[in-house]
């Protein structure tokens, strides 16, 4: 390679760092033009202009004119012409594509997965030209160190990943054709059927996942719970209390419960055997980036999202290595004693990095999961500056789950002693910790259930201080939550380990889901009701499923992108053309519900006035403003209102004031605590 | 077609053939009339009571819950 190489990053941290690795001097030139930040870089006398992308620059978009459906032509034009929102990506290709005369070569220095093989891919073919395609290599890592991008240039690819490439331009491809396709065909149903225009839409992970929190819904609202009893029973051994667990987790019959209270209250217990067992626990795998969104999600409440968002920009200070990842293993190629090194000079984790490092051997626990192109989730024992919160608890989160992994098994002694209370039996367990082993490092993320027993004996009785019959019920499984859903749709191998956050985001911003324990909204309800009716393939996990495992063997090599791209446009066709067919229904049908959430939303509750009006939420024509009135005002049968605060949004709480019967509201506003107030202004409770 | 004539008699769904109620309605009886044995056996009650109580549990869903109601105020079963 002479003269000249442009190098091309994702994003322009990494473009920094990556021109940091490469200068001899480690001190670039910097230079920004229209608000693109780009780095001159000098090795062995070559300069390296290494710039950066803004995400994707170049997206699909529709061939020809037209807002209809089926539409199967497409092609690739800058982003920011197909949505005006990224007008910024324009001064990108502009620059680029100034930086790019004269050079000599190229390198794609994106991130090493599919989508950032395609960025530089479009950015190469559309702004270098196609010959550059030939002229291009490809480097690959897992960390922003100096070392590990020392490393990847000089393993540097002589070719570009045209499978990862291919790949992903199908993905889009596949993703924008179900994508557009949907999206205008529920549209226009709602459209041609009532001449009422709202955008409602639909993508191909988002209706089976979509379904699969419906079917969860209808258990939920459909479910009756069953009575059962468990038996509670104390023993006091050495002056401490500890639980008996009855032979039977549960006793079907209340006859039963009392049955067996009646018996053991007021008996001793007779400890009849005594069962020790000892049990080694090895550590966790590190993290792959789905492990790490749940456990951020269960120890710190911390949605994926938000994981995602601090864990990348972990990657870009080059504190972890990349964290889109499946992998939860480590290669012997990863130095472990340099990231312990570096570890140990942070004073929390000085005692524990100094503990693995005394091991003469260091062998992480290695979990079945892997990845072709990235490790585990790892610290790269670089010193981090200033961290939000959120960061320094993911990397702490993360740090830790890397020390554990490279920790002892823990081992715990089981105790298990067989009681009997006048005949039935009991069982009294306890626990204790004999080498703490990998807990030592993971300590503020592990549950603590140590019961430690006296030392028992066989024929020892010991006293029953409490005996209780309670009477439980059955639960409905729980809803999803982010995290929870994160796990079924990988279980279901639907989406990406890159695309599963942002699915579970669009459905919450088109309104289909609302809260953390997700909930379908009557939107997201009726739109799948009405595509299970009549469209039950959109929905179908089976399609996705496969769709997914076509689009990965292109990956492989094993299909082309072609074949797959007219296998997604034969699955669309027909159900298009049945859509078509049923549009007047379906878009009736939507139609009808649009209207119900309408209605619904704006009913606040029975008027305590009239008795059989409702309360709602009615605009001034005039004013525009707000105010809550009874439904039979119209009808000229009751004049009751009341003023409504004009700012935020207001929910029905589903409760009348006990104090005036007026209905109690919620009022959100953003950035304020939520106001819950019952609307009659002169509320005789409002006095007080 | 008669729009309320088409509809649940517990809600705004369209109800399903042969039914008066709608497929999630429906569901929630069946699973009434499930779980009324368990109660019955559990507790020596009657299906009236088990109705009542069952709407009072928090853990009843909201289908079921309005359907126990309904069906506790003498409204047909399905």
């Amino acid at each position: 390679m002479t003269g000249r190489t442009l190098v091309i990053c994702e994003k322009p941290t990494a473009a920094r760092r990556i021109a940091q690795a490469l200068d001899e001097g480690a001190a670039p030139q910097s230079f920004t033009e229209r608000g693109v930040p780009y780095f001159v870089a000098r090795m062995d006398g070559e300069d390296f202009i290494v710039v950066s992308a803004l995400g994707h620059l170049f997206t699909v978009a529709q061939e020809g004119a037209g807002w209809t459906y089926p539409v199967f032509s497409m092609r690739w034009v800058p982003t920011h012409e197909a949505d005006k929102r990224f007008s910024r990506t324009k001064n990108f290709i502009d620059v680029i594509g100034r930086l790019a005369s004269g050079v000599g070569g190229y390198v794609s220095a994106c991130d090493y997965d599919m989508e950032g093989s395609l960025i530089a891919y479009m950015i190469l073919l559309h702004i270098c030209g196609k010959e550059s395609l030939s002229l291009s290599r490809r480097i690959r890592y897992s960390t922003l160190t100096d070392k590990d991008l020392e490393r990847a240039w000089e393993e540097m690819s002589d070719h570009l990943d045209f499978q990862l490439i291919k790949a992903g331009k199908a993905r889009h491809e596949v993703d924008w054709l179900f994508g557009i396709n949907m999206t205008r065909a529920l549209t226009l149903s709602v459209k041609n059927a009532t001449g009422f225009y709202r955008i409602l839409s639909i993508g191909r992970v988002q209706g089976p996942t979509l379904k699969l929190i419906r079917d969860r819904e209808v258990e939920i609202k459909s479910f009756v719970p069953t009575p059962f009893w468990v038996i509670k029973v104390d023993t006091m051994i050495v002056g401490r209390t500890y639980p008996l667990e009855y032979g039977k987790p549960r006793l079907e019959t209340r006859e039963e419960a009392e049955g067996v209270m009646s018996s053991c209250k007021g008996k001793n217990g007779v400890v009849k055997a005594i069962r020790t067992t000892r049990q080694e626990q090895p550590p966790f795998p590190p993290f792959n980036l789905g492990d790490l969104q749940r456990e951020a999600y269960n120890k710190l409440r911390y949605s994926p999202r938000t994981t995602l968002t601090a864990a990348e920009r972990l990657y870009l200070d080059a504190l972890i290595s990349y964290p889109r990842t499946s992998s939860q293993r480590l290669p012997p190629s990863i130095d472990l004693r340099q990231i312990l090194e570096g570890l140990r000079r942070k004073k929390e984790y000085s005692e524990l990095a100094g503990m693995l490092l005394s091991k003469p051997r260091l062998t992480p626990r290695q979990g079945k999961k892997d990845d072709p192109a990235h490790p585990a989730i790892y610290p790269t024992g670089g010193a981090p500056g200033r961290l939000s919160r959120v960061e320094s608890r993911i990397f702490d989160l993360i740090c830790r789950r890397f020390m554990a992994a490279l920790g002892d098994p823990t081992v715990r002694e089981n105790t298990d002693a067989d009681v009997d209370v006048n005949g039935h039996k009991f069982r009294l367990r306890g626990s204790r910790i004999l080498e703490r082993g990998w807990t030592a490092f993971y300590e503020p993320y592990v549950e603590k259930r140590e019961i430690e027993l006296p030392p028992l004996t066989e024929g020892q009785e010991i006293p029953i201080k409490r005996v209780e019959s309670i009477e439980r019920y059955t639960k409905p499984r729980a809803r999803y939550n982010p995290s929870s859903l994160l796990k079924l749709m990988e279980d279901e191998a639907i989406g990406t380990k890159a695309t599963r956050t942002d699915i579970i985001d669009t459905l919450y911003k088109r309104g289909y889901v609302e809260n953390r324990e997700i909930e379908l909204t009557d939107l997201g309800f009726s739109i799948v009701e009405t595509l299970s009716r009549y469209n039950p393939e959109i929905l179908s996990v089976e399609m996705t499923r496969d769709l997914e495992q076509d689009l990965e063997s292109i990956q492989m090599g094993r299909a082309s992108a072609e074949d797959v791209v007219e296998e997604a446009v034969k699955m669309l066709r027909p159900v298009l053309a049945e859509f078509r067919s049923k549009e007047n229904e379906i878009g009736a049908e939507i139609d009808d519900a649009l209207r119900r959430i309408a209605q619904r939303a704006t009913a606040l509750g029975p008027c305590p006035g009239c008795g059989d009006g409702e309360i709602r939420v009615i605009r001034n024509k005039k004013t525009g403003k707000r105010f809550a009135g009874c439904s039979n005002f119209f009808e000229g049968t009751c004049d009751v209102s009341y003023p409504l605060p004009q700012r935020g949004s207001i929910r029905a709480m589903g409760k009348n004031c006990p104090s005036c019967g007026a209905p109690i509201i919620r009022v959100i506003r953003r950035g304020k605590r939520p106001w819950e107030l019952c609307v009659n202004f002169d509320c005789p409770a409002k006095e007080k | 077609m008669n729009w309320v004539m088409d509809r649940c008699r517990l809600c705004e769904m369209r109800r399903e053939r042969n039914s008066d109620y709608c497929a999630f309605h429906l569901e929630a009886i069946k699973n009434l009339e499930e779980a009324y044995e368990v109660w019955r056996k559990a507790l020596q009650i009657e299906w009236t009571e088990f109705l009542e109580l069952a709407s009072e549990r928090p853990e009843t869903g909201q289908w079921a819950r309005e359907a126990a109601i309904y069906l506790s105020m003498g409204g047909r079963e399905a």
